[in-house]
């Protein structure tokens, strides 16, 4: 299965959900600075980056995760992708699209956009990191749920 | 091979698109021509659904594609879905997008057919020449 974390830029909330469902974050532990800043992608991607589906690992039941980035289309992302899968014939079944938007704090908006959009990354990745090791407890919970529920959206 | 002509809707420049690919329309269509196209302008409020339309004289499948505002970015993560099945899938996108105005998801609910409709119609040459310039830059690779 392939199970993809989207977020507006790719490079905060879906890493740090993605690095949890495959263990490169403790669920338990909130991670420092520098454990998020070593997470592949994260503060990293810009606006060349967006709509790249990337790589994050794999569980330990062996499903492929990814993150990618999707902008403002909120819930059509996921639309839009199974229609996509649709046309090219892909298994639905076998794809799943966590949306991390919904637990995004204010931190994490302002220093994202800092640091990501304006460039300012003195400034806004400490805004960011704080608002991500905030937000930790959410992102655990919402992998957990992944994880633990047998969550098969491929019916349309 | 499939086409899938991309604009923020799925409902309006690409379904149009989709339309003039396959002969149903001509580049000198009237407005009416274009209102009475099935869905024309239909389905703003849910956006990413897909709609085929048909098949050409090269049996190439037609569909179109409600992307939002987002058609760059939503085209690479498209070619990147289909890269994960490692499958060589034949899809080739066309983004007609910006003959729909940016402004258009947000007022299309008041916006008369009418006037998206006169927006396209006087851009329908553009459109064709993209269509043309697509297939033909694709038959010769």
């Amino acid at each position: 299965m392939h199970i993809i974390y989207h977020c507006y830029g790719g490079a905060h909330s879906s890493v740090t959900a993605a690095a949890i469902h495959t263990r490169l974050l403790s669920e338990n532990t909130i991670p420092s600075g520098e454990e998020l800043l070593k997470l592949p992608y994260y503060d990293l991607q810009v606006a060349e980056d967006h709509g790249y589906i990337r790589y994050m690992g794999q569980d330990e039941k062996q499903n492929n995760v990814y993150i990618t980035s999707k902008h403002n289309l909120g819930k059509s992302y996921e639309t839009i992708m199974r229609s996509v899968a649709e046309i090219a014939g892909l298994p639905q079944d076998e794809l799943v699209f966590i949306d991390t938007m919904p637990y995004v704090n204010v931190l994490m908006m302002i220093g994202g956009y800092l640091s990501r959009r304006l460039g300012w990354v003195r400034i806004g990745r400490p805004i960011v990191i704080m608002g991500t090791k905030l937000a930790f407890p959410k992102f655990s919970q919402l992998v957990n749920i992944v994880k633990t529920k047998d969550i098969r959206l491929g019916a349309k | 091979m499939k086409v899938v002509y991309l604009c923020p809707t799925g409902t309006c420049s690409s379904l149009v698109a989709a339309h003039l690919h396959l002969g149903n329309l001509n580049k000198n269509a009237t407005i009416n021509e274009i209102l009475n196209l099935p869905n024309f302008s239909r389905n703003h409020k849910q956006i990413g659904l897909s709609f085929y339309i048909g098949q050409d004289d090269k049996e190439r499948e037609i569909y179109t594609l409600g992307v939002a505002n987002e058609a760059k970015i939503m085209e690479i993560s498209a070619r990147d879905l289909v890269a994960l099945f490692g499958k060589k899938i034949d899809i080739q996108y066309v983004d007609v997008s910006k003959f729909v105005p940016n402004y258009y998801l947000w007022c299309s609910a008041i916006m008369p057919k009418k006037a998206i409709a006169k927006i396209i119609k006087d851009n329908l040459v553009e459109i064709y020449n993209i269509i043309e310039t697509s297939i033909i830059n694709r038959d010769y690779h």
